[in-house]
């Protein structure tokens, strides 16, 4: 070959990559599968597995299988379809592809999208859980699908089965769009059953990954959990299929049904698990057909795959204690079979006499070894859960503390208006009078500098009444410092004295000498007096003038506690509703929010303490709060 | 009637407050009085003293109106001005309807101060003045003998002599000596004076 032969066909090459591709590899097809979450899911990474060894299996020779997640969990909107676009056009410019794979509608919807821009001849393989997907949009041309249903009724069917004396269902799914979209269909098929049985429903969807686990551990004893998946919580973050399932299992107290089979051995009963490995079978087969040409497939383009057993995990049927004779005929059965030890005792026992007793004592403390480090592992990955259940826990108390600090502050701003009002006037009125002493002959200027030197003093005190307020106001990460109790509650004094004022209340601070420091969040703390203080005045409405009286203590009532409480002279609080009181949204007040109590009850636990309501009877309401002193010598 | 100079009497609760407006008002060439609290003012308060008051409109004890009304009933007419460190629009309402002077937000501009003093002040002295005639008209018909109120009523009422006597039963002589008298003693020229003064006594 010639050189300018060479320059001729690298020409050749460069202008037509896509012929040239396929003279290239003439038998080498290549499909790209567009996933729409995250590759790591355990779904996701069993279906590519089972998709690429079912194209090598069936197709006419080696079939690439290209692999991309359309990461729709957190990503969507025009700007990541057009970034998509333009990344598989620079990406696939050389290896254009012969079919796309996809699944779940709004994958879908966004796959036909790309493809009418990038390659818009090639079909498209789709395997919706959505069989009337081509009634909202036509079926565009060369479009070949599978239909995959998530079957609920026949898990919740089993269930029944197995645990007859169930009264309610409960329901947890994630928040993301296409889990809601999910969730009505299935409860689509739920409801009949629903009412059939006269069960309830426990709507456990849609909540944060802590609410969640809360309420999954104090579930009624008559209760069947059935679960679908938890891809994103409400605040958009998105999780990993097998440790939320190890989550909710472990913080559940009552027998969960799934409908995956990749979580299958972590605990669930079982459920119609739909097995990926099948989808991936069912998939490949079709996209073989249809790049061999076939046309048919096109024709009848949603088919339902048979890819759900009905399937029980027989370690969790011990577990629950659950009869074997009411697993229903034709229920496959896993990890039914004798352990180990169950089936090869006599040889065990046979070889562990031969060889000794050293033998039995190394593999005795191998096994040990071995098992304390899984445990030991295990025990890790739950903490680490766990903490991230409680940071989120914590981030919501702080949102929600910050609000109702705002709130508070509110009710106060009249009061606050008026206590900056006052000083400016004086203010004024000074420096008026020291214009007019300057001008009078001879001017009075001792005059002038007393009126200068109340100026000073009157800015100062207006200038501390917006830094309290800015202080209570700032919103920042909460902070752990050393505090004094006594300072706190003083501040808070000080904050209130007009408002305590103008209402005729006298304020009896009864502060110990000498207290240990608390560690916490300052402002967060002030908050819970505050919100105390607030509540006591408010109760003292009705209560005549005069006889308007707040008590304020702290206390040391033990060693390494703290104690402040504060008691009002009004009316009280009826016996019955000493509990309700820090219950969310309720109110004795007409236009309360309901929420001072019970956030104030969130931050003290948080604080490690104990915050609550008593009633002496013939006195006002007392509400106390006990802290834990922080580890180091006391301050005063 | 006393020669007392008009004094500004000033009360609130907040000392700095108290302590900037007596030194504004007098930097302004005005006597001050100061009270921390309604009731040192109260205790203070003689029966006619010239000037004003200006009051704070929250105190803890007693507030602005209920002290306004408290100086009512102790019979002290002083003009009042009303300071409020809140936009209390009932308030300022009700204080405006008891006959408050000016109510003033705080912080307020010496303007306005002293302008609602000055007007305060008027005030005063124009009712101060209505007063001292109206107790000078009463002194002189107290000299009246009861016959002669009789007479005097009647005849202001427009009655001719005739008429009088034919109401009190008596000769219309008689009557015209009365009325001879009643002019004498209250000093006015003519009956349309006469008819006059029985106005203003009416009011006063």
């Amino acid at each position: 070959m010639s050189w300018r032969t060479v320059f001729f066909i690298a020409l050749l090459l460069s202008l037509t990559p896509q012929a040239v591709a396929q003279e290239a590899r003439p038998a080498g097809k290549s499909v790209l599968l567009l996933l729409p979450e995250d590759t790591a899911l355990p779904a996701m990474a069993m279906l590519v597995a089972s998709l690429r060894s079912s194209l090598w299996e069936t197709g006419d020779g080696p079939i690439t299988l290209d692999v991309e997640s359309l990461d729709l969990g957190w990503a969507s909107g025009p700007e990541h379809t057009r970034a998509l676009r333009t990344w598989y056009l620079t990406k696939y410019r050389e290896r254009r592809p012969d079919a796309l794979i996809t699944f779940r509608t709004d994958a879908i919807q966004l796959t036909l999208e790309l493809r009418q821009e990038l390659w818009p001849d090639i079909p498209v393989i789709v395997l919706s859980e959505d069989e009337r997907l081509w009634e909202k949009h036509p079926r565009p041309e060369r479009v070949a699908g599978l239909l995959l249903h998530y079957d609920m009724r026949a898990t919740a069917e089993l269930a029944l089965q197995l645990l007859p004396d169930t009264r309610r269902l409960a329901l947890i799914n994630g928040a993301s769009p296409w889990e809601r979209a999910e969730q009505e269909r299935m409860l689509r098929d739920l409801r009949p059953l629903l009412a059939q049985r006269g069960l309830e429903f426990i709507d456990l969807t849609g909540l944060p990954l802590a609410e969640l686990l809360e309420r999954a551990r104090t579930l009624p004893a008559d209760t069947t959990v059935l679960t679908f998946t938890f891809i994103t919580d409400p605040s958009g973050r998105p999780f990993v299929g097998r440790e939320i399932a190890r989550m909710f299992l472990s913080a559940s107290n009552r027998p969960c049904f799934a409908l995956h089979d990749t979580v299958l051995g972590l605990g669930f009963v079982g459920g119609a698990l739909v097995s990926y490995e099948a989808v991936g079978q069912q998939l490949g087969l079709l996209t073989s057909r249809v790049l061999r040409g076939e046309q048919e497939e096109f024709l009848a383009p949603l088919k339902p795959a048979p890819v759900d057993t009905l399937t029980l995990d027989a370690r969790a049927l011990r577990r629950w204690g659950i009869p074997r004779d009411r697993v229903p005929p034709g229920v496959r059965l896993a990890f039914d079979e004798p352990s180990l030890w169950e089936r090869y005792r006599w040889w065990v026992l046979g070889a562990l006499t031969l060889s000794g007793l050293q033998a039995l004592v190394a593999g005795g403390l191998v096994v040990e070894r071995r098992r304390r480090m899984r445990a030991q592992a295990e025990l890790l990955e739950r903490q680490r859960l766990e903490k991230l259940a409680e940071m989120e826990a914590r981030r919501n108390l702080d949102q929600l503390a910050h609000v109702s600090r705002v709130a508070a502050l509110g009710e106060l701003a009249a009061s606050l208006a008026h206590e900056l009002n006052q000083p400016l006037a004086a203010i004024l009125s000074n420096a008026q009078a020291a214009r007019r002493l300057l001008n009078t002959t001879p001017a009075q200027l001792d005059e002038v500098r007393e009126a200068l030197g109340d100026i000073i003093s009157d800015d100062k005190r207006a200038g501390e009444v917006i830094h309290r307020m800015r202080a209570l106001l700032k919103r920042g990460e909460p902070r752990q410092e050393l505090h004094s109790l006594n300072d706190l509650v003083r501040e808070v004094a000080r904050l209130l004295t007009n408002d305590m004022h103008l209402r005729g209340v006298t304020l009896q601070l009864a502060l110990a000498p000498s207290l240990p420091a608390v560690q916490g969040d300052g402002i967060q703390l002030q908050q819970v007096v505050l919100n105390l203080l607030l509540n006591a005045l408010d109760a003292m409405a009705d209560v005549p003038a005069g006889q308007r009286q707040l008590q304020v203590r702290t206390a040391s009532p033990g060693p390494g506690r703290v104690e402040l409480s504060v008691q009002d002279s009004g009316g009280g609080i009826e016996p019955s509703r000493l509990a309700l009181v820090f219950e969310p949204f309720y109110s004795t007040k007409e236009n309360g929010l309901g929420m001072g109590l019970s956030i104030s009850r969130s931050i003290v636990e948080a604080h490690g303490g104990r915050l609550q309501a008593e009633s002496p009877p013939g006195q006002g309401a007392l509400l106390r709060f006990v802290l834990p002193a922080a580890h180091t010598e006391s301050s005063p | 009637m006393t020669q007392a100079p008009a004094t500004i009497f000033l009360v609130d609760d907040d000392e700095s407050v108290l302590r900037g407006l007596g030194r504004l008002l007098r930097a302004a060439g005005h006597a001050t009085k100061p009270f921390a609290s309604p009731s040192e003012f109260l205790a203070q308060l003689s029966g006619d003293t010239p000037g004003c008051a200006v009051l704070d409109l929250r105190m803890p004890e007693l507030n602005g109106l209920e002290l306004q009304q408290a100086m009512e009933s102790k019979n002290c007419h002083l003009p009042v001005i009303f300071i409020s460190g809140h936009g209390d629009v009932p308030a300022s309402v009700r204080a405006m309807k008891a006959g408050a002077v000016d109510f003033l937000l705080k912080p307020f501009d010496e303007q306005q101060l002293l302008g609602a003093i000055s007007e305060a002040l008027h005030k005063d002295a124009a009712a101060r003045a209505g007063r001292a005639e109206t107790a000078a008209l009463h002194a002189r018909h107290a000299v009246l003998t009861p016959r002669e109120r009789e007479v005097c009523a009647l005849v202001a009422q427009g009655l001719t002599n005739k008429e009088v006597a034919q109401r009190l039963g008596t000769t219309e002589k008689t009557i015209k000596v009365h009325r001879a008298r009643v002019i004498q003693k209250l000093g006015v020229d003519s009956v349309a004076e006469l008819v006059r003064f029985v106005d203003r006594l009416g009011q006063g």
